[in-house]
C-alpha cells in the first residue's frame, strides 16, 4: 500500500512536471521572428516573380530584400492556375529527402504555410539509408515518390540513364525560372546529370578545408593548404572523425588531393593533430579552450548558433581563406522528379514554389545555405561563393568527380595511418 | 451413447500431440521465415558486388575488404578487454544489488527500482555527453575544480581514455540494465529455502551464496549473454570518446563501414556475422547449463518473507543513492536543464543562456504530433506482441518435448546479433520482395514487427527464466481441478509471470520508443516515431532540441514503467517483512 502510494505520487509529479514544461512553453516569449520576404501570395495565385538582376549577388548580406517582385501575368500563368486546382484536387505531394529538420521545416511547413490545401509528404533519410531505400524501392517498383531530394545520388545518375527521371523544364511553368542569368555560375552549371536535364541544383556553396580561431591564429597567417603541415600547428588542429564524419571526410579529401596519404601521415603521427568524435566535440573545444585553432569537418551550422546566442568565443571563429584550396560549386540542395510520379500537378506547383524566389528566400535565410539564384542574398555570408576567392567546381567537371573519387581512399589512409599509430 | 463410445475409441491423445506439435512447427516457421530469411538475403548480397539493377557478380571482396580492414586486431583487442572489465564490474555490483531490491526490507525500494528502470531509458549520447561536461581533461567541471586544490596539478581524470569508455558504460545502462532484470528472478525465490538454509547454520552471505546465486544461475547467465551481444554492438560511446585517443572497437569499424560513400553494407554485413558465429556457441552453452538441472522455486509452497537487514538498511540504502546520483540524478538532470539552455551545457559565457524556445521548437514541429503518436502506436503494439509472442516461444522452450526446441530458442537470439541498421535492410528487402508481403512496406505494422525482433532475445530469455522457476504442481492443481490449458495460463501462470510480463513489456516499449536504426530504412513520412525526430535535430546539430524529444521519450517511458508497476502491484507476487 505504501509503495503503491509512492508510485502514485510519483505518476503524480511526473504529469505536473510534464504539464508545467508544456504550459511555459507555450506561454513564453514568441520566438524571434525569421524575417520573410514580405510578398503574402493566397494559395490560389502563383508565386511572386523575380525580376532576374544580371550579374551574382556576390556581395554576402544577412538581410533578404524587403520586398518580393509582383507577379507578372503571362500566358503561362493560365497553365499555372489549371494545374494548381489539379494540384488541390491531388492534395498530396511526396519528397523523399535530407534529414536534416531544418530543410524539412522549409521545403514541407512553409510550402504548406503558402498552398494550404496540399499536404508535403516528406520522408528524411540519412545518406546511406537513403541509397539503401531509393534503390531497393526502384528495384521492386514500390518507388512511390514525386520530388527526390535525398542523398541517393549514384542512383539518381543510374536512373537517369535509364530515362527514369523527367526533364526538370516539363515541370517549370512559371516563364524566368529558368533564364540562364537568373543562377549564379549560369544555367547550365545548375545541372548535375551530364544530360543537362534530369537532376537540377539550386543550391550554390563554397567549402572551406578548415575553420580557426581568429583571434589565435590570424586570418593571413595560412594561405596555401601546405601550411597546414607546419608543425607548429601540431594538435592545434583538430579533425572530426574523417572515417565516419562526411564534411570531415569531404574536407580531409582535399588534403589528401593536395598532400596525399604522406600529407595526412605528417598530420598524425608527426604533428600529433587530433582526431574527434564528433563536430559537436570539436566546435565545444574550439570555443571552451584555447587549444585548438584549425579545425576539419567543423560544423557551420552549429557555429550560427553558437553566434545567435552570444557567445563571444564564437565570433572569432571563421573560414580559413585559402588560395589553393577553396572550392565553390552548385551541388547542394538539388531536385529530381521520376518518371510517373503519383501526383504531377502537385508536384509542379511544388517544384515552381520552391525554386521561385520566394522559397529560395527561405531556403537561403533559414537554412544558411545558399540559394544558387542570383536575386537571392545568402543567409550565411561564409557559404557563399566568392569567385574572387574561391575555384569554381561544377558536379560535372574533372575536379569535383577527383574530389568525390577521393572520400574512400582518404578514409582508408585516415585508417591506415591511425592503426599504425596505436592507442 | 454411441457417440461417446465411439469418441472412447478415438486415438484423442495422439491427434492432441500432433495439433500440438503443428502449433509449436508453425511457431517456429514463422519466426524462423522472420529471422532467416532476410539474413539469407543478407549473406547473399554480401556476396555481390554489382551495383543495384546490374546483373549479379558474385565475390569474396566484401569479405576480403572487411577482415583485411587495418586496425581490426586491435579493435578486436580492445572490444574484447573493454567488455571483461566493464561486464565483470556490472556482473559484481548488478547481482547483490537485484538481490537487495528484491529479498530485503531496504527502505524507499520503491522509489529506487524506478530509478534503475529510469536510468536504463536514459539515452546513451546526451549522458554521455554530459559526463564529457563534467570530465573532460581541458574543461570538465569536475577536472577544473579539483585542479585548484593545491596538490592537484593537472586533470585527475580523462573522459576520452579505456576507463573513461568503461566509466560511462557503467553510468548509463551496463548496471541498471543488469540489476532491473536480475531482480525478477530474485524475487521468484521462495524465502522458506532462505530460512531453512539459515536455520542450517549457514550465514547471510553463506546461503545468498550456497541457494540463492545457484537457483537464479540461469537469469544471472542470460543476462550475461544478453549484455555482452549488446557490447559487442554498443558504438554510440565508443565513437565520441575513442577516436581522441585512438581506442576502436568492433562496432565502430562496422559503424565505420555503414558510413563509406557509398555505404559498404556487404562488408558491413561481413562483420556483423562475426557476432552471430560468436553467439552460436553462447547460445548452446546457455541451452546446455539451463536444460541440467531444475531450478524451480516458484511453487505452491512459495513465500515471499523479506530478509531483515537491520542497521544495514540505511547503509545499502546509502550506497543506492550513491548509485542513483551518479547514474541517474547527474545526467538526467543535464538533460532535462539542457532543454532551456540556448547552447547546451552553456551555464556562462552568453548574456542570456536560458529559453524555453527549445520546447516551442519541439511541440510546435509539424511532425511532433504525428511521431508522438507513431512511438505510441509502435511502442504498445510491440509490447503486447512482444508479451505474446515471446512468452509462446519461452514456453514451447521450457515446458514442451518439442525435438526442434533448441532451433527456436536459438533463433530467438539472432537478431539481437545483428546491428539494427542491418537487420532493417534484410526487412525491406524481404518485405519489398516477397509479393504477399510487399503491401506491408512502410506500414505501422511492420515497424512493430522489426522492433519486436529487436526485443525477441531479452524478452523470451526472460520468459525462459521466469517459466524455469515456476513449478509444474500450480499448473497440474488446476489442471486436475478441471481447469483448461487457456484458463490455467491465464489464472494461474499469468499472475505468477507477472513480474516477468510486466518487465517484458516495459523493455520492449523502451526498446521500441528508442530505437533509430531499425525503423529508418522502414518508416514512411506517415508514422516516423519520436526517436527519429530527435536523429533530425542531431543531424543538424541542434542538440538542445534533440535534448527535448530525448526528455519527452524518458516521459513516456518513465509514465509507461509507473503504470506498469501499478498494474503489477496489484496483480503480482507480493512481499511482505
Amino acid at each position: 500500500m505504501k509503495i503503491r502510494s509512492i508510485w502514485l505520487r510519483i505518476a503524480a509529479l511526473a504529469a505536473v512536471a510534464a504539464a508545467l514544461g508544456i504550459v511555459l512553453a507555450a506561454c513564453g516569449s514568441d520566438p524571434t521572428p525569421t524575417p520573410q520576404p514580405t510578398a503574402t501570395p493566397t494559395a490560389m495565385s502563383a508565386p511572386a516573380q523575380p525580376t532576374p538582376t544580371s550579374p551574382p549577388a556576390m556581395e554576402p548580406t544577412a538581410t533578404p530584400r524587403s520586398a518580393a517582385p509582383t507577379a507578372t501575368p503571362t500566358p503561362a500563368i493560365s497553365e499555372y492556375e489549371k494545374t494548381l486546382a489539379a494540384a488541390m484536387e491531388e492534395g498530396v505531394v511526396s519528397i523523399i529527402g535530407h534529414e536534416s529538420e531544418l530543410r524539412r521545416a522549409i521545403l514541407k511547413d512553409e510550402f504548406e504555410k503558402r498552398f494550404p490545401g496540399i499536404r508535403v509528404e516528406y520522408l528524411g533519410l540519412p545518406g546511406g539509408e537513403a541509397d539503401a531505400r531509393c534503390e531497393s524501392e526502384w528495384d521492386a517498383g514500390a518507388f512511390n515518390y514525386d520530388v527526390v531530394m535525398a542523398r541517393c545520388t549514384d542512383f539518381l545518375f543510374e536512373i537517369a540513364d535509364e530515362g527514369g527521371l523527367q526533364p526538370i523544364s516539363d515541370n517549370v511553368l512559371l516563364p524566368n525560372i529558368l533564364e540562364e542569368e537568373l543562377w549564379v555560375g549560369g544555367f547550365d552549371e545548375s545541372y548535375l546529370d551530364t544530360q543537362d536535364e534530369y537532376i537540377f541544383s539550386f543550391g550554390a556553396f563554397s567549402l572551406s578545408i578548415t575553420w580557426q580561431r581568429t583571434d589565435l591564429l590570424p586570418q593571413d597567417e595560412i594561405t596555401m593548404i601546405e601550411q597546414l603541415l607546419d608543425p607548429k600547428y601540431g594538435p592545434k588542429l583538430g579533425f572530426a572523425d574523417p572515417r565516419t564524419d562526411f564534411l570531415a571526410n569531404y574536407q580531409a579529401a582535399f588534403i589528401y588531393e593536395n598532400a596525399g596519404e604522406e600529407g595526412l601521415r605528417t598530420l598524425f603521427e608527426d604533428n600529433g593533430a587530433r582526431i574527434f568524435g564528433d563536430g559537436a566535440q570539436l566546435i565545444d573545444t574550439m570555443v571552451r579552450t584555447d587549444d585548438l585553432w584549425l579545425a576539419v569537418g567543423f560544423p557551420d551550422h552549429r557555429l550560427k548558433s553558437f553566434q545567435d546566442a552570444g557567445l563571444e568565443a564564437a565570433f572569432n571563429i571563421e573560414a580559413t581563406k585559402f588560395e589553393n584550396a577553396c572550392w565553390m560549386g552548385r551541388t547542394n540542395g538539388f531536385v529530381a522528379i521520376p518518371v510517373g510520379n503519383p501526383h504531377p500537378n502537385a508536384t509542379k506547383i511544388w517544384m515552381n514554389w520552391v525554386l521561385g524566389e520566394e522559397a529560395q528566400y527561405i531556403w537561403s535565410y533559414d537554412s544558411g545555405e545558399a540559394s544558387a539564384r542570383a536575386d537571392v542574398p545568402p543567409g550565411t555570408s561564409g557559404r557563399f561563393p566568392d569567385p574572387t576567392q574561391c575555384n569554381w567546381r561544377n558536379f560535372q567537371t574533372e575536379e569535383f568527380q577527383v574530389s568525390t573519387r577521393l572520400l574512400n581512399p582518404t578514409r582508408d589512409a585516415v585508417t591506415r595511418i591511425l592503426d599504425a599509430l596505436g592507442s | 451413447m454411441a457417440g461417446l463410445a465411439e469418441r472412447a475409441r478415438l486415438p484423442a491423445l495422439p491427434l492432441r500431440v500432433e495439433t500440438k506439435t503443428a502449433l509449436h512447427l508453425l511457431l517456429l516457421l514463422v519466426l524462423a521465415g522472420l529471422v532467416l530469411y532476410p539474413i539469407f538475403l543478407l549473406l547473399q548480397n554480401s556476396f555481390n558486388v554489382a551495383r543495384p539493377g546490374q546483373p549479379a557478380e558474385y565475390t569474396l571482396e566484401n569479405w576480403r575488404f572487411a577482415f583485411t580492414n587495418p586496425g581490426m586486431r586491435k579493435a578486436i583487442i580492445n572490444t574484447l578487454t573493454l567488455l571483461i572489465t566493464r561486464e565483470g564490474i556490472a556482473l559484481l555490483v548488478a547481482v547483490p544489488m537485484a538481490w537487495i531490491l528484491a529479498r530485503t526490507d531496504l527502505p524507499h525500494k520503491g522509489w529506487i527500482e524506478l530509478g534503475l528502470w529510469v536510468t536504463f531509458f536514459l539515452p546513451t549520447l546526451p549522458v554521455t555527453m554530459g559526463w564529457i561536461l563534467l570530465l573532460d581533461p581541458n574543461y570538465g567541471v569536475i577536472n577544473t575544480t579539483l585542479e585548484r586544490l593545491p596538490f592537484i596539478n593537472e586533470s585527475p581524470f580523462d573522459i576520452y581514455s579505456w576507463w573513461g569508455i568503461v566509466w560511462v558504460h557503467l553510468m548509463t545502462s551496463s548496471i541498471a540494465f543488469k540489476a532491473v532484470m536480475l531482480a525478477p528472478a530474485f524475487r521468484n525465490i521462495s524465502s522458506a529455502l532462505e530460512e531453512s538454509s539459515r536455520m542450517a547454520g549457514e550465514s547471510a552471505i553463506g546461503t545468498f551464496r550456497k541457494i540463492v546465486l545457484p537457483l537464479a544461475m540461469p537469469s544471472i547467465i542470460v543476462i550475461t549473454l544478453i549484455a555482452l551481444v549488446i557490447s559487442f554492438q554498443a558504438f554510440e560511446i565508443e565513437q565520441v570518446l575513442g577516436p581522441l585517443r585512438n581506442i576502436e572497437v568492433f562496432s565502430t569499424k562496422i559503424f565505420q563501414l555503414l558510413r563509406r560513400t557509398p555505404v559498404d553494407f556487404g562488408a558491413a554485413t561481413a562483420l556483423a556475422f562475426v557476432i552471430i558465429l560468436g553467439l552460436i556457441p553462447l547460445a548452446v552453452f546457455q541451452y546446455w547449463y539451463v536444460g541440467r538441472r531444475r531450478y524451480e522455486t516458484l511453487t505452491g509452497q512459495f513465500q515471499a518473507n523479506l530478509f531483515r537487514l537491520g542497521r544495514w538498511r540505511w547503509v545499502f540504502f546509502g550506497a543506492f543513492a550513491a548509485y542513483l546520483t551518479l547514474a541517474l540524478v547527474l545526467p538526467s538532470s543535464f538533460l532535462f536543464v539542457g532543454t532551456f539552455m540556448k547552447l547546451w551545457g552553456y551555464f556562462t559565457g552568453l548574456p542570456e543562456p536560458w529559453t524555453l524556445d527549445n520546447w516551442r521548437e519541439v511541440l510546435t514541429d509539424s511532425l511532433f504530433l504525428g511521431s508522438l503518436r507513431s512511438t505510441l502506436i509502435i511502442g504498445f503494439g510491440s509490447a503486447l506482441l512482444g508479451i505474446v509472442w515471446f512468452s509462446l516461444i519461452a514456453y514451447v522452450i521450457v515446458r514442451t518435448k518439442f525435438r526442434l526446441r533448441m532451433g527456436l530458442d536459438f533463433l530467438s537470439w539472432l537478431p539481437w546479433a545483428l546491428p539494427g541498421i542491418i537487420l532493417g535492410l534484410g526487412f525491406l528487402w524481404m518485405v519489398l520482395g516477397v509479393p504477399i508481403l510487399r503491401p506491408l512496406h512502410s506500414t505501422t505494422f511492420v515497424l512493430i514487427l522489426i522492433v519486436t525482433l529487436g526485443s525477441i532475445t531479452v524478452g523470451t530469455q526472460m520468459f525462459k527464466s521466469n517459466l524455469l522457476q515456476l513449478g509444474h504442481d500450480m499448473e497440474e492443481a488446476s489442471r486436475i481441478s478441471g481447469g483448461s490449458w487457456l484458463y490455467t495460463y491465464r489464472r494461474v501462470l499469468l499472475p505468477l509471470m507477472t513480474p516477468t510480463v510486466i518487465s517484458v513489456g516495459l523493455v520492449t516499449f523502451v526498446f521500441a520508443a528508442r530505437d533509430v536504426s531499425r525503423v529508418a530504412l522502414l518508416a514512411s513520412s506517415q508514422n516516423r516515431p519520436l526517436a527519429l525526430l530527435q536523429l533530425d535535430f542531431l543531424t543538424g546539430y541542434n542538440l538542445e532540441a534533440a535534448s527535448v524529444v530525448g526528455v519527452i521519450i524518458i516521459f513516456l517511458t518513465t509514465g509507461v514503467a509507473v503504470a506498469a508497476r501499478l498494474i503489477g502491484l496489484r496483480i503480482g507476487i507480493q512481499s511482505s517483512v
